[in-house]
Order: C-alpha cells, then structure tokens, then sequence
C-alpha cells in the first residue's frame, strides 16, 4: 500500500506518517478515511483492531517482538490504541506506553536526516525550531523548558544551556532525548475515561481490564516494608509526589528528597524506594541507589536525612493541605497510633 | 489614627484626580484583584472589575492603602478559591527588591534591637543577636538613593543581559514599574510565558540568577584526571561568555582591592592569588581564562563550587518568590504606596537611567505640615536632604511628611 500524502510543497511518504502517528499530518491523514471508534467490530478494520491489541498486549507483558507491520495498519492502530488506553484506564499502562513509546521514537529518529526532525519537532509538538548548522538546532525556549521538564539531570537545566534571543541551541543527540521526552510527556496526559467503553470494543476491554489485574503490579505493590507501610496515611503533599512519580510525571529534585526521606522515615527499605523511581523519564539505577543509600545515611555523611517540616514545605509550594501537624512524619505517625488506639478500643468493648 | 486618617484624605486627593487612562492593565476582567484598607489589618482579596472605570470608581470610593492585581489570569477572578477560579495564566514578573540585596549602606541606615538584652547594632540583622544568642530581634530598615540605584542596576541587567539578549522578549512586552517603596517591578507580557508552570519558571529564575551551573558546561566534558585548560571566552553567548566576563571582573577585584568576594577555601585562596597574573594575561591574549593551574591543584569540588559562586554573583537578584508564585498579587501600576505615599511609577525603558524614584515618583508635592519624628535617618527627597532627626517637631514637605507617617516614625502632633 503505497498512499501518498501531500503535505505544502513537501511530500510526505506514508511510512513516515506510521512512523510518527503522532504528527498532526497523521491526524488529518487517518481521519480522511473517517473510521469511528464503533466502526472497528466490522471486518474491513479487523486488521487494525488485532493491531492495536497486539501491541497493548506487548505492553502488558513487556515483551518487545520485531514484526513486519504495513504502514496504514500501523498509522490507523495508533489513535485506536490510545482510545483503547483510556478506556481500559490503567494510568500504570498509559504510563508504560509512554515509555515503549518514547525509547522507540528515540532509536527511530536517530536515522532521520536534519530536516525531518524539524519537521517531525514542529508538525508533531508544535514546536518552533530550526536547523542552525549540520545537526545542530535552535529551539523556542518556552518548547525547551516544557519539554526538558521530563529531565531532572544538571545538564538540562536552562542555565546549561545555550540561549540566544530566545532560542535555545540543541546537538542533535540531545534534540532526540528531548523529543522522546516530550512524546512521552504527551502520552502520560492521556486521562482515564469514566465511561463504559463503546459497544465495539467492550469486550476486548473488559479482558485487558482483567489480564492487568492479574499481571501489573498496580501502585501498592511498591509498598513492601520491613514494616507495613500504609498509603493511606500519607500527608497530601507526600501522597501527591508518590503519585507523580509511579505515573512517570516530572518531580522535582526537592519534592524527591521529601519523598524519599519520608519513605525512609516510616520505615521502607531502599530496595522498595529505588523500585518507586524507576517510573522517571531519567531513571539512573546506580545513580538513584546512590542517592537514596545517602540520604538513607548509608553513605557519605553517614546522615540519615529527616524531612523538611511543613513550614519548609510551604515556602516550597509543595504544601496541600492543612493537616494540623508541624512535620509530615507526624501526620504519618498519629494516624498510624489513631488506628492502634482503634482497635485497642474495640477490643476493649468486645 | 489621626495618621490613617490624613495619609486615606491625601490619598483620596490623589485617586480623585487620577485619569482613567492611567490605569492600564492588560485583560482587567480576567485579573483578581486584592486591597489592603487604612483601617483594618488583612488583605481583602478575590475581587474583580469589568472595567478600568469600575476600578477607579472602588479606589476612589475606599481609597486602599494597598491596590494589587493577580499576574495570573482567571476564568472566575471572583472565585474564592483557587480551583474554582480556574487559572488561565500569568504574567511573568521579576521583583528586585534592596532589602534582598546586602547593600553597603545599610549599616549607615538601617538598624536591629535584641528584644531580651537591648542590644542595638546596625545593618543587616543577623538572625540571632550577637550578644545573648535571642532570636527575638527587632529591626527597623530604610531605603536611601544608594539603595536604589543598587536595585535599578540590577533592574537593566535584567533586562539589557537576559530578558533582551538571552529570552529575546521584545521591549514592547516588557513594562518597568518602580514599587513605590524598595525597588522595582518588571513585568513580561507574551504569550511564550504565559502558560508556564512552576517548574519552567523555576528553571527561568535559576537562569536569571545564575544558579546551578555545571562544570562540564562551563568547560566541556572532561575527566577529573584530565587536566582543564581554559575556560570560555569573554565572547560566547549567554552564560558562557557571561560566566567568563564575570571571572575576569572578580579576578581584577580581587588584584585591585585584594578583597574576596567569594570564599572557597584557604587554600583556593592562595592559589588564586598566585595565579591572577598569569590568568589575566590569558585574558587579553586569548579572552579566555587559563584555568589549568587552579584545576591541577584542586579537588574537583571546590573547583565547581567557585564555577557556582561565580555564576551565582554575576546572576540578578531577583526576589524568586514572586517569580515563581503564579497567583502572586502585584500592585498596581500608578497606584499609591502605603508605606510611602510614594506612585508606583512606570518607567519607560529609555528612561530608566534617569528615573529617581525619590523624586520622579513624588506625589504631594505642594505644602508644608508639622510632625514629631520619632526618629529617622538622613532622607534625600526631591533633591533635598531632611534629618536624620530623633524625637522632634519639624515643619516637613507633605511628601517627606507623609513618607516618614508611612514608615510609622513620625505622628501628627
């Protein structure tokens, strides 16, 4: 199937399109041939939907197989596979996803030429950019800081970078991470849908539905304490940066130093706390042991790092909620002895 | 309160007459808007204008000793809590203000009092008292020229270095506001910041201030065993060439007044010492430093933090807070400070070299009053000195009149 689809002066190959469904040329491409979602139970889609579900599959099982797929099924799966993410509504398998996906387009466009990754930056992100030299770019810093959010390495910081009249200046090695990121920071958007899924695709996800509840390790799995850990007691402002990170989001350096001396605190070890990181988009293995074994007192100072107090963390910005304690650990501890004296209580009665 | 009361009827003179055109204020509908009155302490806030005129009409009404507006932009300003506003927006918005910059010249106007053993120093307060160790201390803090001048440098390298050259924001976006009181506002409307998040806003603030800068940017990727030969040129762009620029001016400071602004460690210091000759010499025949005789003998840490130290005094010292709070309240533009009864004043970008605020931005300019001073140091307004005075009744300008009875140092009698 050799379609081809006309783009201003340019002409803009099919294959391209599958390989970056996410362009807007893709939208309007795909919706030429005006498939509904309802359409996709009638035979001449079949193809598509086995696609999509073939790789939401992949997803869930992690395995990564090389097959041939023809580029109009795999450009037409792809706005299929997302409706049928946020259907399904597992925020842990858009989040998966959005790394297969990210790590994907990273190796793909490495073998593009200047001009299609500024075709690719502008026409898929909207991003403003331009080729400044051989594989070298400039783009608009307000794209740049969205997007390098994804990053919490020094290196990415605006102040580690080239900045002229409002353009940042990109090697074509970074440009690539930082497009990958922004993928991936687009698809972790996805919300989940609190509707029943359309008639078409029911079925097929109410099956995932019930494969993921056996298979994915949904976020309570990550809580395995010498202790037992109870989520349920976290501080708002612990609680919120536990749920960004296992969702992938962007976090903060400081917002990761509350979570992890938290965590440490009540009493998680740091195996537990280096598995809740792996989510980030600039997850470092050895890095993150490192970091979290010192703040554990571990290592280095040999400082076990305690939290900052409430009071620090409003001037963060980070404070959620006004839980009537002076330290998030308190929160933590006088839930924890409420629920104690509870059950003492009811023993009492009984 | 006979204070209140005359600072409110001069005030009120002021917003009587005040055109409706001065009121300038991109997408009013949108803003909220918050006041603090001379009567009550709190700030009344969540309120919001269809127009200009509804504005004036308040302010002339109520008369505020405060008027602020949200650099944010709400679906519902009137909304009293923030999710129901719903944020559109913000302007970005740097604040530089003298009182977070240690100037020299406070030691000759501001002064602290330990609230336990009586104490008294000058400058900046320290946070516990050097005598006792109480944390209980009172300070009480003026603005001089000097002061302003400090604040307005840092204003145009803001502006010239960073928002012009750097962000390339077009002066047209860009609007100057003196704050009435210590320093100066500057407010950045275009679309590429107006949706930003904290985050990117944090990632602006580290930029402007100079925060956070690597090593491996600032000299290329290298192994702690390699050795380091130059620093950048004076003549990169952004913080590189800023960065280098910046250590050259450190290194003919310390040449020329033997002074350190920035300590290492002992050691670093007697290495620069021996060395400056040799690294400004690299400077004018290279226009760039050799650093290759500091890195040899020095552990990698201490030659990343004095990179930091040296971005990091070259930075502007904006206060970040207000950067970085996307649901700040600003005060108005050509409304009346409080505290000073000076206008917060819009400076046109051509004229800000000459703008002096403790006389450009002067409002009561007509007639003389009487007051007993408390106490204050020397003040230059409008071209004049006044005091320093300590317990005493004098016939005052209205505008010093009312400057002092804003800063709580002087009373009708």
């Amino acid at each position: 199937m050799n379609k081809i689809y006309k783009h201003q002066s340019n002409i803009v190959s099919i294959s391209l399109l599958a390989r970056y469904p996410f362009l807007s040329d893709a939208r309007n491409y795909i919706s030429m041939f005006n498939i509904n979602i309802d359409d996709l139970s009638k035979p001449e889609h079949n193809e598509i939907l086995q696609e999509a579900m073939r790789e939401i599959y992949e997803i869930i099982s992690g395995a990564n197989e090389e097959r041939y797929i023809d580029d109009y099924i795999k450009l037409m799966a792809f706005p299929v596979i997302l409706a049928m993410l946020s259907y399904i509504g597992s925020k842990t398998l858009i989040n998966k996803y959005a790394i297969k996906k990210a790590k994907e387009i990273e190796e793909v466009l490495r073998h593009e030429d200047d001009d299609v990754l500024c075709y690719v930056a502008s026409n898929g992100f909207n991003w403003t950019i331009k080729p400044v030299g051989k594989s070298i770019f400039a783009i608009n810093f307000k794209d740049y800081l969205i997007a390098s959010a994804m990053f919490n390495d020094q290196s990415w910081k605006l102040v580690n970078q080239i900045l002229i009249n409002g353009l940042v200046y990109l090697s074509k090695s970074k440009l690539i991470r930082l497009m990958a990121a922004e993928l991936q920071r687009k698809i972790i958007q996805i919300e989940p849908k609190k509707e029943e899924p359309p008639e078409s695709i029911k079925n097929i996800i109410l099956k995932i539905r019930e494969v993921i509840k056996k298979t994915i390790s949904e976020r309570y799995d990550y809580l395995k304490a010498s202790e037992p850990v109870n989520i349920n007691f976290f501080p708002p402002c612990v609680l919120s940066i536990y749920n960004d990170l296992i969702s992938g989001k962007s976090v903060s350096h400081i917002a990761r130093f509350i979570l992890t001396t938290f965590l440490i605190n009540i009493g998680l070890d740091v195996d537990s706390i280096i598995n809740i990181f792996q989510k980030v988009a600039d997850y470092d293995p050895a890095k993150t042991r490192y970091q979290v074994e010192h703040i554990a007192g571990k290592r280095g100072s040999r400082t076990k790092y305690i939290t900052p107090k409430c009071e620090n963390i409003k001037t963060m910005g980070l404070c959620l909620g006004n839980c009537g304690v002076k330290h998030p650990l308190n929160a933590y501890k006088r839930k924890v002895r409420q629920k104690h004296e509870r059950k003492n209580f009811l023993k009492k009665e009984i | 309160m006979k204070e209140k009361i005359f600072l409110k009827k001069k005030f009120k003179e002021y917003y009587n007459t005040l055109d409706i055109g001065e009121i300038k204020i991109n997408d009013l509908r949108r803003r909220e808007f918050g006041f603090v009155m001379f009567e009550e302490s709190g700030m009344i806030r969540h309120k919001a204008f269809n127009s200009a005129n509804e504005l004036a009409e308040f302010v002339r009404e109520h008369t505020p000793a405060h008027a602020y507006y949200s650099s944010a932009y709400y679906e519902h300003p009137l909304a009293e809590n923030m999710t129901e506003k719903k944020w559109i927006g913000a302007d970005l918005i740097f604040d530089v203000d003298v009182d977070h910059i240690p100037t020299s010249c406070k030691n000759k106007h501001d002064k602290w009092k330990c609230l336990d053993c009586n104490s008294i120093g000058t400058g900046i307060e320290s946070k516990a008292c050097n005598v006792c160790g109480s944390k209980r201390i009172e300070s009480k803090k003026w603005v001089c020229q000097k002061c302003l001048e400090i604040a307005k440098a840092e204003i145009t390298k803001l502006i010239d270095d960073f928002l012009l050259n750097d962000f390339g924001f077009n002066l047209k976006d860009i609007e100057i506001v003196f704050s009435g009181h210590r320093g100066y506002h500057v407010h950045v409307y275009s679309k590429d910041v107006l949706t930003l998040d904290q985050n990117a806003r944090r990632e602006i603030i580290d930029y402007v201030r100079g925060r956070g800068i690597d090593v491996y940017f600032l000299f290329g990727k290298y192994s702690y065993e390699e050795i380091i030969s130059y620093g950048p040129s004076i003549n990169e762009p952004g913080w590189l060439g800023r960065w280098s620029r910046g250590l050259y001016d450190y290194i003919i400071n310390i040449k020329e007044n033997m002074k350190e602004e920035i300590k290492v460690s002992e050691n670093f210091s007697s290495l620069l010492i021996k060395n400056m000759n040799k690294i400004i010499e690299s400077y004018s025949t290279n226009n760039k430093p050799l650093l290759s005789p500091l890195a040899l003998s020095l552990k990698s840490r201490n030659l990343k933090l004095f990179a930091e130290k040296v971005a990091e005094e070259y930075g502007v010292k904006i206060d970040e807070q207000v950067t970085l709070d996307v649901k700040r309240l600003i005060r108005i533009p050509n409304t009346l400070h409080g505290k000073t009864g000076l206008k917060a004043t819009i400076v046109k970008y051509d004229l800000l070299d000459s703008f002096n605020p403790l006389t450009d931005a002067i409002i009561f300019k007509n007639g003389k009053i009487t007051v007993r001073v408390d106490e204050s140091p020397e003040i230059y307004m409008f071209n004049k000195d006044f005091g320093p005075y300590q317990n005493q009744i004098v016939d005052l300008p209205v505008y010093v009149a009312i400057y002092l009875i804003g800063q709580q140092s002087a009373k009708l009698p």
